[in-house]
C-alpha cells in the first residue's frame, strides 16, 4: 500500500486578478498587489494599489487561473481571450486607504457590465471548495452516532 | 417552536467575540455576520496584534474567536492553543479560522488544532454566514456523549489525569462500540507517560473503527516519538490512505519511509509536491524540510535514476525555505553532490557575500577548487582562516588544496595541527586527507 501523498491534498483554488482603469487608462497588471477580500452578488471588494483608481472610476477586472498566470501582453478590450476565466466592468463605489500601509486601499467595485451566470459560476468554485473543506472537517472530527 | 435563527441567537447572545485580523474589510464583514446571528454590538473585541490577541484570550471569557490564518506574517495556531488552554472543555467555545490557503492539507492541520471551522477567503457574506451558523447550531445541539467527551478531554488538558481516566473508563462502559472512549483513555496513559499502554488501548479503539483519525494520528506520533519507525510506517499507510495529510507530519512520514527503506514513497512525495503550483504559507517549512531530507536520501539510496527529480526537489525546497537556513544549505549540498555547481553558485550569489554563513562559504570554496583550481581555493581558504572564518569544510579544502599544489610536508603538518586543534572530532578525517 505505502504512504500516500495525493496531489489533491495540496491543491488550492486560486485565481489572480488584474484590472484596466478605463477612466484613467492605467493598467494594473501586478496581480500580487491585488487581493480579493469578498465576493458580492454584483461586485467585489478588493485591496488594490492606492494610486491605481478612485471613486467613480470604471474598471475592467480580469480573472486568471493560478497564482502565477501568463498574462497577455495587450489586454483585450472586450475582456475575453486565452486564460481569462471571467471579466466584468464595474464602477468604484467606495475607496478606503489602508491605515497601516497607505500604498494600498480597499475598494468596492459594483459591476455594471457582466455575465451574471458567469459570475455565479465563478463564485461557486469557492463555494464548492468551502463545502469540501467543511465535509473534511466533519469527517475528521469526533462523532458519536 | 423556535426557528433555526432563533436557536442560534439564544445560544450566542451572551457570548463575547474576538476578531483577530489585519484586514478592515474582514473585520467589518465578520462583525456584521455575528451581529446578524445575534451577538450584541457591545460584545466584540478586535485586534490586529498577535500578542494582544493572546492577552485578550487569557484575561477574558471569549466564547468565539475568529482569526485570519496569517496575522503579522505568522500562522495563528498559537491563538487556538491559548484559547484551548483558557477553555479546555470545548463545549460551547468556538474558534474559526479564515484562510486564503484552501487545501485539504491546511484543513487537516486545522482540525488537529481543534479549530471549529476553516472559512475560505474570498467569501461571500451569505456563504460565510451559513458556514458559521451551521457550526454554531451544531455546537448548541451537542449530544450528551460529545459533551462528556469534551469534558474528559478538558480534564486531561488540565492534567486531572486520575479523574479523566475514571471518566474515560465509564465512557467505554457506556459506549462499548465507540472508539472515542479508547482514544481518551489512551490519552490519559500517554499524558501519564505510559506510552506502551497508551498504544495498546488505542489499538483496541481501532478494532471499533480502523479508520479513526485521532487514533491513527496518535499511534503514528507515539511510535515516531519512541523511534519505532517500522511500526509508525504501518499506521502512516492507513492514515494517509484514508485521510488528507497534515503537512506538519510529513517530515516524520519521510523518516518512517527511510527507516523502512520505502524509497518509492520519497519519489512519490517529491513528484507530488514539485508538481503543485502553490505557496504553502505556514506549512512551507515542514514541506521544505521533508523535501531536503527526501532529496538527500534519494541521492544515496534510490534504485533508479532520480537525478532530475532530486534537482527539481532541491530547487523547490530552496524556494520554500529561508535563505541560509539549514534546509537551504542541505538542499544546496544535494545539488552540489549531483555536480550541479553552477546552480549552487547562482543560489549562493543571491546571498550578499558579507552575510554568507560558514556552511555556504565552505560550499563556495569547494566549488572554487573544482572550477578555478586548487591554487585559488588554497589562497581563499588561507584568507578566510586569517579572518577567523573557520569551519571543518574550509579546513578540508585547505588541506586538499595544499596537497594538490605541492606545499611542503611541514607546512601541511602545521595546517593539520591547527585544524585538529579546532576540530578534534575530525582528527581522523583530516589526517586521511593528508595521508592519502
Amino acid at each position: 500500500m505505502g504512504i500516500t501523498f495525493r496531489r489533491s491534498d495540496f491543491e488550492q483554488v486560486y485565481f489572480s486578478f488584474i484590472f484596466v482603469n478605463q477612466t484613467s487608462g492605467i493598467e494594473c497588471k501586478n496581480y500580487k498587489k491585488i487581493k480579493v477580500e469578498e465576493f458580492l452578488d454584483d461586485g467585489i471588494i478588493m485591496v488594490v494599489p492606492t494610486n491605481s483608481c478612485n471613486v467613480r472610476h470604471n474598471l475592467m477586472v480580469l480573472v486568471f487561473k493560478g497564482s502565477k498566470p501568463r498574462l497577455p501582453k495587450i489586454i483585450p478590450a472586450e475582456g475575453r481571450g486565452k486564460g481569462i476565466r471571467f471579466s466584468a466592468i464595474g464602477k468604484v463605489e467606495n475607496k478606503e486607504i489602508n491605515e497601516k500601509d497607505t500604498t494600498l486601499s480597499s475598494i468596492k467595485l459594483k459591476f455594471v457590465q457582466f455575465d451574471k451566470f458567469g459570475w455565479q459560476d465563478f463564485v461557486d468554485i469557492y463555494r464548492e471548495k468551502q463545502e469540501e473543506i467543511t465535509s473534511t472537517f466533519i469527517k475528521l472530527k469526533i462523532n458519536e452516532d | 417552536m423556535k426557528t433555526r435563527a432563533e436557536n442560534i441567537k439564544t445560544y450566542i447572545q451572551n457570548m463575547s467575540v474576538l476578531l483577530v485580523t489585519e484586514s478592515s474589510t474582514d473585520r467589518t464583514a465578520w462583525k456584521k455576520l455575528f451581529i446578524e446571528l445575534g451577538v450584541p454590538v457591545g460584545n466584540f473585541q478586535n485586534t490586529s496584534s498577535f500578542d494582544e490577541a493572546i492577552s485578550i484570550i487569557s484575561n477574558n471569557n471569549i466564547g468565539i474567536v475568529v482569526s485570519s490564518y496569517i496575522v503579522a506574517q505568522m500562522a495563528t495556531f498559537p491563538l487556538v492553543q491559548a484559547h484551548i488552554e483558557k477553555c479546555p472543555d470545548r463545549s460551547d467555545y468556538f474558534f474559526f479560522m479564515v484562510s486564503e490557503k484552501n487545501s485539504l492539507a491546511v484543513a487537516a492541520e486545522s482540525v488537529e488544532y481543534e479549530i471549529d471551522g476553516l472559512l475560505i477567503k474570498p467569501y461571500n457574506q451569505l456563504d460565510l454566514t451559513e458556514a458559521v451558523a451551521d457550526a454554531l447550531l451544531d455546537g448548541s445541539n451537542l449530544s450528551k456523549d460529545i459533551r462528556q467527551y469534551n469534558e474528559i478531554l478538558g480534564e486531561i488538558r488540565s492534567n486531572n489525569i486520575e479523574q479523566a481516566e475514571a471518566k474515560a473508563e465509564k465512557y467505554i462502559l457506556n459506549k462499548p462500540q465507540s472508539p472515542n472512549g479508547y482514544y481518551l483513555r489512551g490519552l490519559t496513559k500517554k499524558t501519564a507517560g505510559d506510552l506502551e499502554e497508551a498504544l495498546g488501548i488505542w489499538k483496541m479503539g481501532l478494532n471499533k473503527d480502523k479508520k479513526h483519525h485521532k487514533l491513527l494520528c496518535n499511534i503514528f506520533d507515539t511510535y515516531t516519538e519512541i523511534g519505532d519507525y517500522k511500526n509508525s510506517y504501518k499506521y502512516a499507510e492507513v492514515l494517509t490512505t484514508e485521510h488528507p495529510v497534515n503537512p506538519m507530519r510529513i517530515p516524520n512520514f519521510i523518516r518512517a519511509s527511510l527507516a523502512s527503506e520505502n524509497y518509492h514513497n520519497l519519489i512519490q512525495f517529491c513528484e507530488t509536491i514539485t508538481s503543485v503550483e502553490a505557496d504553502f504559507a505556514a506549512i512551507n517549512k515542514p514541506i521544505a524540510a521533508a523535501l531536503a531530507l527526501a532529496g538527500k536520501s534519494l541521492l544515496y539510496n534510490a534504485d533508479q535514476d532520480c537525478r532530475d527529480l532530486i534537482i527539481k526537489t532541491s530547487r523547490k525546497a530552496i524556494s520554500l525555505s529561508e535563505q541560509q537556513s539549514r534546509i537551504f544549505v542541505a538542499s544546496l549540498q544535494n545539488l552540489f553532490n549531483l555536480g550541479k555547481y553552477e546552480i549552487v553558485e547562482d543560489y549562493i550569489n543571491q546571498v550578499p557575500s558579507d552575510e554568507l554563513n560558514l556552511e555556504l562559504v565552505g560550499l563556495e570554496l569547494q566549488i572554487i577548487k573544482l572550477s578555478a583550481g586548487a591554487d585559488k581555493a588554497f589562497v581563499k581558504a588561507q584568507n578566510l582562516i586569517k579572518l577567523n572564518k573557520v569551519s571543518p569544510d574550509i579546513y578540508k579544502v585547505l588541506l586538499e588544496s595544499a596537497k594538490e599544489i605541492g606545499k611542503s610536508s611541514s607546512q601541511i603538518q602545521d595546517m593539520l595541527y591547527d585544524g585538529v586543534k579546532l576540530y578534534p572530532d575530525l582528527k581522523g578525517e583530516l589526517e586521511t586527507i593528508v595521508l592519502s
